[in-house]
């Protein structure tokens, strides 16, 4: 599994997101597969029973299990339960690119996710280092630290530095903020000051890239765990796998996951997925009712709520840009003077 | 609805940055989990940026004379949503 990846590939998926999409969406997608998953995968002990997978690795991505929150079919699940519960576009946008994300970047371990579920169960894998879950948190955290793991990470996080203009405080005012509600929820109702909402952005940035430094530390001097740069390392601990069909098996699992989970895609969009998408307003900060869009300067007439190029090209109904899920009135009505 | 004060880099933001580098890596290399989880590391930096970036702004404010206009952006009188 990935440890700081998950963090710092939010800000960059975010950044390269052409459409509005709601940047703590992409972020707890990015978590989700794991945030219900990693502590029984590990183990745990409650009122004297003690809960440990005979292999985590099966357990974690395989199935039986919960290996189907590793794929992107899962993702697209998520992705219509918000639209239908929450009605938003930006978190079920995001919520499905984060998702994905995660899955894509759980192949590069030793044991891979199953990316055509539920048409087969065939593991998707680099290799590149050794899923090691096995051992616990701890041994975990050696092994992956002590492997391409830590270069995984380091990619990441330089990434993350090339794409610097998604870190900087105008970008979240500009960008971040006026496409989720969430964000004026939190400075109105829990009164918190810019320096408190871009902190909160940054949080988990800040997060993921000194824990690269900080579980290395740990590792190269509590654990004395050598550092091994092979490919599938570190040689030191147990490493789990998965079976690897001939090259013919291989190659008509993945065309049948693949066509299957495409037609399956496109059938769910006819279906179910465009007819929500379509009945759900994007979100904009602004409620003017009555008042023609081009007077409003509202999204339509090429300007945004906040005096940005809106990229939705506006609300669809002159004069009438619609509540987002959970925004009060009265708030709206304030911002647009 | 940027206001200036919220993208202007101030002394106290930079402190703020500082100290939760230094306690998320000094401390999570010492107490790993304690720290170390996705919930208490994001809290950990949040709480470094707000506080030391309050003290210092404070402090900073004194000496140069500016206690006032850098309190107002602390206590989100600026940048509202106008």
């Amino acid at each position: 599994m990935s440890w700081a990846a998950h963090e710092l590939e939010s800000y960059i998926l975010h950044g390269h997101t052409k459409t509005k999409v709601s940047y703590l969406a992409i972020l707890l997608g990015c978590f989700l597969p794991d945030m219900g998953t990693k502590g029984t995968v590990y183990g745990f002990s409650i009122f004297g029973y003690s809960f440990k997978p005979e292999h985590a690795w099966d357990y974690h991505r395989g199935w039986p299990g919960v290996g189907f929150t590793h794929t992107p079919m899962w993702g697209v699940v998520l992705a219509l339960l918000v639209l239908w519960l929450f009605k938003s576009r930006e978190w079920a946008l995001g919520l499905l690119i984060g998702q994905w994300a995660h899955a894509l970047t759980d192949c590069f371990d030793s044991v891979g996710v199953m990316l055509f579920f539920p048409f087969t169960t065939q593991h998707y894998s680099t290799g590149m280092w050794a899923y090691a879950a096995q051992e616990g948190r701890y041994g975990d955290a050696a092994a992956y630290y002590g492997s391409l793991g830590l270069a995984w990470d380091l990619f990441w996080l330089a990434m993350l530095l090339l794409n610097w203009r998604t870190l900087r405080p105008s970008y979240f005012f500009d960008k971040v903020y006026p496409a989720d509600p969430a964000w004026g929820w939190m400075r109105r109702r829990l009164r918190m000051s810019d320096r408190f909402l871009v902190a909160l952005y940054h949080a988990y940035f800040l997060y993921g890239a000194c824990r690269i430094f900080a579980w290395t530390i740990w590792a190269q001097t509590s654990e004395d765990a050598p550092m091994d740069w092979t490919w599938g390392g570190p040689y030191w601990v147990d490493k789990a796998t998965v079976d690897h069909p001939s090259a013919l098996e291989f190659a008509s699992n993945t065309l049948l996951g693949l066509t299957g989970l495409l037609v399956l895609c496109w059938v769910t969009w006819l279906a179910v997925g465009r007819r929500l998408w379509w009945r759900t307003p994007p979100f904009t900060q602004v409620e003017v009712v009555g008042v023609p869009a081009v007077e409003a300067g509202l999204p339509g007439d090429g300007a945004g709520p906040d005096g940005g190029a809106d990229q939705d090209g506006g609300a669809g109904v002159e004069g009438v840009v619609p509540l987002a899920a959970g925004e009060a009135p009265g708030a709206k009505a304030q911002s647009a003077t | 609805m940027k206001s200036r004060s919220a993208t202007r880099t101030r002394a106290g933001d930079v402190a703020g940055y500082l100290v939760a580098v230094v306690i998320l890596v000094a401390g999570g290399a010492v107490f790993t989990r304690n720290i170390l989880t996705f919930n208490r590391g994001p809290a950990v930096a949040v709480a470094a940026i707000v506080l030391t970036g309050w003290v210092v702004d404070r402090v900073w404010g004194r000496r140069t004379g500016r206690d006032e206009e850098d309190r107002a952006g602390l206590d989100g009188r600026e940048g509202q949503d106008t």
